[in-house]
């Protein structure tokens, strides 16, 4: 089958009509996002749909084409497509009739599906069902596919057993087996029957009886069992598969949590030694007292003034109040000078100047019993002698309050403590830059911190959608499954081994019940059922061979394929493997025969897309007939100049083949999506264009119209 | 080639049962001989192969049984 022109009308984004010629060769349809590449796939599938369903989906009516049409105004939506089968030219059409009504909605109707032939002068129209016979649907799930993802025909369980039907050598196996279970079933209850009649050997006919139908019951349980641990098996292999590739990201995934968990707390702690209370500290720690010193020798210096002037009237006050007492008391006091009043120094001083027999004020020797020594007692018996309650006194204090005592006593203190005053600036710098070094720190915390998250993120943007939890969920996971996929595949040993055991009973069990039937009326029935039996393991043992000869011949022509698609790469070798549970599996093998386990995508692309030619050049030699591929994006991930490679080996390939791609589209000068005419000259083809039709409005589909122009 | 003749070339080429039952697969290239064939176990299989003709239904089958059933207990030489 060649398809020669596709005709795509009011078919979504594709407005009116638009048509695409095609050739027995390479076909390359080029669009950017949204350009309607997916479109034109989708315009295809519902044409070849046969099973009525889908029919007549407003969704599929072009919105532009609506826009334009007035109350009570009809189109149609049309899929039409043009092709040789066997020397005769057809055409398959599917379309169906839309209006819209005044108020804006859109109805359907007269759905129509017709399949029109072209013999000479002749046309005949059939039911657009009968496409199936040019076209089998069987077929069709090898020859169309939707980007790379949905290139590994294997990966539905149903697979490999429609491949076998649908490409082997002999088709119906399967009935034929079915058919052979059925009769070595009736056969041996003939067989049965027939021994009843056997008086003689009764016994021993009902014992090897009860023997059988054990030995047929264990089997069919450790069948079952098998069956299962294979699944569970597989499905373990599947999961540690899938997770493969993940197990190194969850392990980079679990130290990196570590590194942050630790840097994390590093941060924390540090955090915690800053301490920026400066406002609690100004009063708590006195820091508001750091540039106090000039302040307190400001202030000592004006209470002293006041002070001595407080001692002068005071002094002035008491010589005038005249009483012998303070006459005597203040000619005791007088001197030539203003005294110090008779707390400073304080009492402990002066008793240290005295032990020490130094005058610490002015810093000379009093040694004792010598004048200044003498001085010094006087003065603290004076202090002492102020401390007494004097009963005697008569005149009134000049002073009631003492506060100018008070400051000065604050004074002496504010001195004593002077030089921890002064040494309260340093001490404040100190805590300020304590405090910044503790932010440098925190600061590189974060940047590590940093480093760690974009990290993180980088792992978690590789491994295919799985969640965080997923990927520590499945690390986690790993060794649980190794160990449950070793046990299913211990268990599945063990029993194999019973099986044959088991198998062997049974045959034994068999064979003497056929002996025991020889020289009687039974021998006939019993070898009848022998004979079946026997023809029955033939028939499986053909289906067998029937499938392998098949596997090989794909994976022969994969083979070939794979080397063309990729002459300078590595390759490896395809093979095409039967999992226990009937699945098929596209592999690809070192030469040293071990697996390929993740080939990179542009590989595994090239892999698959072999053992899909190779599926069709199969098909083609049975039936005589040529099936198209299509293929939707399914060169994503390769290089530019790997792709310009693969299409010029698709195009010396004599097959046709479609292929909707954004290969060589480039960004120009202006930002514009155009195509690279350079590259797109060294394709062997036929090249279309399919772009939006500008001006558009990119929030409205209204506006949005496919516009093919043929490029060679 | 026809897909019973194919089918019938890969059960005869079971090597068991041509040890078994002595017969050179070779010989049979097509059903109508290998129907016809003297060896009970050859045409037998031609039976099943053309008498089924890749039908699963339960009636067919139970037809096709007798038919070999049959043909096996009136023919085969103990």
């Amino acid at each position: 089958m060649i398809i020669r022109k596709i005709e795509i009308c009011n078919f979504r984004s594709y407005y009116k009509s638009n048509t695409f010629e095609l050739i027995n060769g390479l076909n390359l349809i080029i669009g950017s996002n949204g350009d309607g590449k997916t479109t034109f796939y989708e315009a295809l599938e519902w044409l070849f749909r046969t099973d009525g369903t889908n029919k007549m989906d407003g969704k599929f009516i072009s919105k532009k084409r609506i826009d334009e049409l007035f109350a009570n105004e009809s189109d149609d939506v049309r899929v039409a497509m043009t092709y040789e089968h066997k020397g005769t030219v057809k055409t398959l059409e599917k379309m169906f009739h839309f209006t819209k009504s005044f108020d804006g909605e859109v109805s359907t109707s007269n759905y129509s599906y017709i399949l029109t032939e072209m013999n000479g002068v002749e046309r005949t129209v059939n039911d657009g069902i009968r496409f199936d016979y040019d076209f089998p649907s069987e077929l069709r799930k090898y020859t169309m596919f939707k980007g790379e993802g949905d290139l590994d025909v294997f990966q539905s369980s149903n697979a490999l057993k429609m491949l076998v039907e649908t490409f082997s050598d002999v088709k119906d196996f399967e009935a034929y087996f079915a058919f052979m279970e059925y009769a070595t079933k009736k056969a041996n209850q003939a067989r049965d029957n027939a021994q009843k009649l056997d008086k003689k050997n009764t016994d021993k006919i009902k014992q090897l009886k009860y023997t059988i139908d054990r030995e047929t019951g264990m089997l069919s349980d450790i069948e079952r069992e098998i069956k299962n641990k294979e699944n569970e098996a597989v499905n373990f292999d599947g999961l540690l598969k899938s997770i493969e590739q993940s197990k190194e990201a969850s392990k980079l995934l679990i130290s990196v949590n570590r590194r942050i968990e630790t840097l994390s707390q590093k941060r924390s702690q540090t955090r915690a030694r800053i301490d920026e209370n400066y406002t609690i500290n100004l009063l708590d720690n006195m820091w508001i007292l750091m540039g106090f010193s000039d302040i307190a020798e400001e202030y000592s210096s004006k209470i002293n003034k006041i002070d001595l002037k407080r001692r002068k009237l005071e002094q002035d006050y008491l010589l005038t109040a005249g009483a012998d007492k303070v006459l005597k008391k203040m000619q005791s006091m007088k001197t030539d000078f203003v005294p110090l009043p008779v707390h400073i120094p304080g009492q402990k001083i002066m008793q240290e100047m005295l032990d020490d027999e130094v005058c610490k004020i002015c810093g000379r020797p009093a040694k004792k019993h010598s004048e200044a020594w003498e001085y010094m007692l006087h003065r603290l018996e004076e202090y002492k002698e102020s401390l007494k309650a004097d009963e005697d006194e008569e005149i009134e204090p000049y002073y009631k309050n003492n506060y100018i005592v008070e400051l000065q006593k604050r004074d002496t203190t504010l001195n004593d403590n002077l030089s921890e005053i002064t040494k309260l600036r340093k001490k404040i710098q100190d805590a300020i830059a304590f405090n910044n070094r503790l932010h440098d720190e925190v600061k590189k915390i974060d940047a590590n911190l940093d480093l760690e998250f974009e990290q993180k993120k980088r792992i978690l943007a590789q491994t295919d959608g799985l969640s965080e939890e997923q990927l520590l969920a499945n690390y986690e996971s790993i060794s649980n499954w190794i160990d449950l996929k070793n046990k299913a595949e211990n268990r599945i040993e063990i029993l194999k081994r019973q099986r044959s055991k088991h198998r062997e009973e049974l045959e034994n069990a068999q064979e003497a019940l056929s002996k025991l039937a020889e020289g009687t009326s039974a021998a006939i029935y019993a070898m009848t059922a022998l004979i079946i039996r026997q023809i029955s393991d033939a028939f499986k043992t053909a289906r067998e061979t029937n499938k392998k000869r098949l596997l090989h011949a794909i994976e022969d022509e994969s083979n070939i394929f794979l080397d063309k698609l990729n002459t300078n790469d590595f390759k490896g070798t395809i093979r095409i493997l039967e999992k226990a549970n009937g699945q098929g599996e596209v592999v690809l093998m070192n030469n040293d025969n071990t697996r390929i386990f993740h080939p990179n995508t542009a590989l595994r692309t090239t892999y698959l897309m072999s053992v899909l030619f190779a599926i069709s050049k199969l098909s083609s030699e049975k039936d005589k007939t040529e099936i198209p591929l299509l293929f939707d994006a399914p060169t994503s991930s390769f290089t530019e100049a790997k792709e310009s490679e693969f299409f010029n080996v698709i195009s010396t390939l004599n097959k046709q083949v479609i292929i909707v791609t954004k290969s060589f589209l480039k960004e120009n000068a202006n930002h514009e999506i155009v195509l690279d005419r350079i590259k797109v000259n060294e394709i062997s083809g036929r090249v279309f264009r399919i772009e939006k039709k500008k001006p558009f409005d990119d929030k409205n589909l209204t506006t949005i119209q496919t516009v093919i122009s043929k490029i060679k | 080639m026809t897909n019973k003749e194919r089918m019938l070339h890969m059960v005869l080429d079971d090597k068991s049962l041509q040890e078994l039952y002595n017969y050179d697969e070779s010989e049979y290239e097509d059903l109508y001989t290998a129907i016809n064939s003297e060896n009970v176990v050859v045409a037998s299989v031609a039976r099943i192969i053309k008498h089924l003709d890749g039908s699963t239904d339960e009636s067919d089958q139970k037809k096709v049984y007798m038919t070999v059933f049959n043909y096996i207990n009136e023919n085969y030489i103990l």
